[in-house]
């Protein structure tokens, strides 16, 4: 318990000094949020300069963290000075969406991961192994984006929607219409998404399950006639389960950063895109909020693979 | 061997005592007390041989006199003072003069360095405060545990369980130690290794003019080996036996 | 579930029937594959106990490994092969081998610390043995367990601790139950003491001793320790880079070597008492000079030929087994001279 809080306190601080280190790279880039405007003829320099005024960007560096750490505070979490308004509120339906996505392929990556992985490993060499050890080196030819194309053209194919994470008359639906729209929405991103972080998960999946084959416990199982299913589950698997939990932990970060370039590609109204309009037109809140948020998402997956790694460890417990 | 200053003692345990707590739910938080008020002395060039059942705390002893762990009570000495825990600059400059040698060889080095690394770890550590201008001779020290300079460029993993035995001892002798520990370096090793390793020791013992403690459960080859057994049983010593003097005629 | 070898066919027949096993790994480097194990045979009777004597890389895990269907799939093996009267094919395959094994034939491997899962309790890993063999419910598994766990001196609790909470010895302990667990009619051990102080070693050896007496129980014992031989096995055969030297009764083998082998390698054994003051020369041990030959080296005749004391003009050629007493020696001089161990 001790731990944990330890742990937490640690993730906190690292978001602090993550968050300063943001600001001083943003101060050594040049210009700010403004700087685009002045091409704009319709933006006199006076205009420009009451804005800047407006936003305090004149001032010092360290006055403007400070008023960004008690916008935090506030629980506003920054401006975002293009739509001018408090970051959460743009945030959080975004960050719904994408965690939507990036959840809802993990699992399936993963599913299909465990599945064929230990499958193939379980009779390597025989058809099913070598068949996903093909699918799965020229699925890691193609590039995302092709992925991402090709799954708008699934989409066009057949009746399945894009764009959006919601039909146009959503609000006039009925609850289950609500939620078969909804996961007709979902089908194709999620899909290509999954695609782009199975080859990575099922060879993983298949090298740990071989190890733990070949572990001198699972022989000596073995050689006591303990065989099939009983020796997959109670013997392989957990010997394989610290690798592909650590894995488990890593792969958050591969899923999010897929994700945000899924997104742009396919209309998915998700962090992605806001988060790179942020990156070129300079709203340093909103840039900060995405960083932070990528941030905490993969420090939770760290956290959640190794409370998981203590937890099956029989030596860690009593 | 006998007599003089010879006598002096280079490893001492006054009254030590350790005591372990093993957690877990079969036996709750249950103290273990592996040294119970031992107290020994470890005389300078001689081979001295710690028999005794497992559990004993013949292990546990090892490290302490080997300076890696701190008893709970009682003083370590060492050529008649006592170690300082504190000062760690000393205790690193004590451990250099005292290796310790495990049974398994296997877990005593990482798989997949190569000879030359393991042998550079200590190396690393020690020689350049030690002596800095100094090279280490390489093929001397792998000719004095007769080991094929070819071993050098190989990595751990693929050297047979006798290369990696020697390895390990090769280790020990890189920090020019004063005394040698061989916690069961003898134990699970078929018998002509377990010759050629002994006799490989004794030789050792000769030419550098080591001091040896010989931890075993083998009371025949301490019989063989040693100059003094001492017999231990739960942390305490009960017994000790010297070999026969050779002038008063032991010709048994 | 039916057993591919009955357990109680003719009481007469052998439990083990070996002959002309020969096992080979393909080489990485020679392009001759390694043999291993080279034209070995042997028979276990009812409630027999044979140990093979020899040292480390002689061949005697690939020995065990054979007989019980383990070898890795590089391995290429070749032999002959009854268990209890009836033979196993040639192209015996796992599901053959996964119903002998824990059932007909009980094993104990080398380093019993490894041999168990250390996230399993170790209770719930006697009891998959018994659960992949009888068509039992588990409540009647475990209790069968704790009648074992019993028998092996182990208290009860024992059964819902994992691996690291036991010592060297429980370790071993239910090691021993896992093999024993549906009473086999063999039991194959592969070094199981060694990594035990010799208290313990002599305690396991006592009850495995007992139990195959109980239980008719055939042991094929294998060790490079004779002290652990002399113990436990009625009968040992020597073995070196493959091959057998030298086979007999365990008392008059031990007693009176036959092959210069085996007398050369008893010799190793500490024997002297230390005296003080006495040059330490005088303490060294007697060795074997030379090593054993790589496998991908070895000599047409005998395998002992360039460390032999003895050796003569004829040793090139394969020996064949002399009789001599109760036992068996392969060497050339066999019987013909009196052999000394060596200068
Ligand atoms: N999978 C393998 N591939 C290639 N060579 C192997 C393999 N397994 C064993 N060997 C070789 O076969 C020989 C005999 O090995 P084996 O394990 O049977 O010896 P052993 O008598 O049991 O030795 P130890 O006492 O050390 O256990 C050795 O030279 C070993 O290197
Ligand atoms: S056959 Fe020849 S070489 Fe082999 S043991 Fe006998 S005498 Fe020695
Ligand atoms: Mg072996």
């Amino acid at each position: 318990m001790s731990r944990l809080v330890g742990r937490l306190a640690q993730g906190a601080l690292l978001l602090v000094v993550l968050s300063m280190l943001v600001f001083v790279f943003a101060e050594l880039a040049p210009g700010d949020f403004f700087t685009g405007a002045v091409l704009d003829p319709r933006m006199s320099e006076e205009l420009i300069e009451t804005l800047r005024l407006q936003y305090g960007l004149e001032q010092p560096l360290h006055i403007r963290y400070l008023r960004w750490a008690s916008s935090v505070a506030r629980g506003e979490g920054g401006f975002s000075i293009a739509y001018r308004r408090p970051v959460v509120d743009l945030f959080l339906p975004r960050a719904a969406h994408t965690l939507m996505l990036a959840g809802a392929s993990m699992l399936l990556a993963w599913i299909i991961a465990l599945v064929l992985g230990i499958a193939g490993a379980y009779r390597a060499g025989g058809w099913l192994d070598r068949s996903t050890l093909i699918a799965v080196a020229a699925l890691l030819a193609i590039p995302e984006l092709l992925l991402a194309l090709l799954g708008i053209l699934v989409a066009v194919n057949t009746r399945l929607p894009l764009g959006g994470a919601t039909s146009l008359d959503y609000a006039s639906l009925s609850l289950g219409a609500r939620l078969i729209d909804r996961i007709e929405h979902l089908v194709i991103p999620v899909t290509v998404l999954a695609l782009t972080s199975l080859p990575v998960l099922v060879r993983h999946v298949r090298t740990s399950v071989l190890e733990a084959l070949d572990a001198p416990f699972v022989r000596a199982a073995r050689g006591h006639g303990i065989s099939g299913r009983r020796l997959m589950l109670a013997y392989v698997l957990p010997a394989a389960a610290n690798p592909l939990i650590t894995l488990f932990g890593i792969s958050f970060g591969g899923l999010l950063s897929g994700s945000l370039v899924i997104e742009g590609a396919m209309g998915w109204p998700g962090l992605g895109p806001l988060v790179l309009e942020s990156m070129t037109n300079q709203d340093l809140h909103v840039l900060l909020a995405g960083i932070l948020g990528v941030c905490a998402f993969l420090w939770v997956g760290n956290l959640i693979a190794d409370g998981l790694l203590v937890l099956i460890d029989p030596r860690s417990g009593d | 061997m006998s007599g003089g200053p010879a006598d002096r003692a280079v490893l001492s345990a006054a009254n030590i005592s350790m005591r372990y707590r093993r957690g877990g739910k079969l036996s709750g938080s249950e103290q273990i007390q592996a040294l119970d008020g031992m107290s020994l002395e470890v005389r300078s060039g001689e081979i001295l041989a710690l028999v005794g059942p497992s559990g004993s705390g013949k292990s546990t002893l090892a490290r302490c006199l080997a300076f890696l762990e701190r008893p709970d009570s009682g003083e370590v000495g060492f050529q008649g003072e006592a170690v300082p825990w504190e000062d760690v600059l000393a205790m690193r400059g004590l451990r250099r003069r005292v290796q310790l040698v495990f049974q398994d060889p296997a877990r005593a080095v990482s798989p997949r360095f190569t000879t030359e690394q393991v042998l550079r770890e200590p190396q690393q550590a020690w020689q350049q405060r030690a002596s800095p201008q100094r090279a280490l001779d390489w093929a001397q020290l792998l000719a004095e545990v007769e080991l094929d300079p070819k071993v050098l460029p190989m990595r751990a993993r693929s050297l047979s369980g006798g290369q990696l035995q020697r390895l390990v001892l090769a280790r020990a002798l890189v920090t020019e130690p004063d005394a040698l520990l061989l916690d069961e370096t003898f134990s699970g090793l078929d018998l002509s290794l377990q010759a050629k390793l002994a006799n490989l020791v004794l030789g050792l013992v000769e030419s550098r003019g080591l001091t040896c403690v010989l931890i075993t459960h083998n009371s025949a080859l301490a019989e063989q080996l040693a100059d003094r057994s001492l017999v231990l049983s739960q942390g305490r010593v009960v017994d000790e036996r010297s070999a026969p003097d050779a002038s008063t005629g032991g010709t048994s | 579930m039916t057993k591919p070898i009955d357990s109680n066919p003719d009481p007469k027949s052998p439990v083990l029937r070996l002959d002309r096993l020969e096992v080979r790994y393909p080489s990485r480097t020679a392009e001759s594959d390694a043999v291993v194990v080279d034209g070995l045979g042997c028979e276990i009777a009812r409630g027999q106990a044979v140990g093979v004597l020899g040292e480390s890389g002689s061949g005697k895990t690939s020995l065990a490994l054979a007989v019980t269907g383990l070898l890795p799939s590089e391995a290429r093996c070749s032999m002959e092969l009854e268990i209890l009267g009836r033979p196993v094919p040639a192209a015996a395959d796992e599901r053959f081998w996964r119903r002998l094994r824990g059932d007909t034939i009980g094993m104990v491997f080398q380093q019993p610390s490894l041999a168990l899962h250390p996230m399993r309790r170790v209770g719930l890993q006697v009891a998959d043995v018994l659960l992949s063999h009888r068509p039992w419910s588990a409540r009647s598994c475990r209790r069968k367990v704790m009648e074992l766990l019993d028998e092996l001196d182990l208290e009860s609790d024992i059964f819902q601790a994992f691996p690291h909470q036991l010592s060297g010895g429980q370790r071993q302990r239910i090691v021993l139950a896992q093999a024993l667990a549906c009473e086999p009619s063999l039991l194959v051990a592969d070094e199981p003491t060694t990594a035990l102080d010799r208290k313990t070693e002599i305690q396991v050896l006592e009850l495995v001793r007992r139990l195959s007496r109980e239980r008719q129980m055939a042991l094929l014992w294998i060790s490079h320790d004779p002290g652990v031989l002399a113990e436990i096995t009625d009968r040992i055969y020597v073995m070196y880079a493959g091959r057998w030297m030298e086979e007999g009764p365990t008392e008059s083998l031990l007693a009176e070597p036959n092959h210069p082998y085996t007398k050369l390698l008893l010799d190793c054994l500490p024997r002297r008492k230390a005296l003080r003051s006495e040059p330490l020369d005088r303490r060294r041990l007697t060795v074997i000079p030379g090593m054993a030959p790589p496998a991908s080296e070895l000599p047409s005749g005998c395998r002992f030929v360039d460390r032999c004391p003895v050796v003569t003009e004829s040793c090139g050629e394969k020996p064949s087994p002399v009789p001599m007493g109760q036992g068996r020696t392969w060497c050339v001089r066999a019987g013909s001279t009196r052999l000394g161990s060596g200068p």
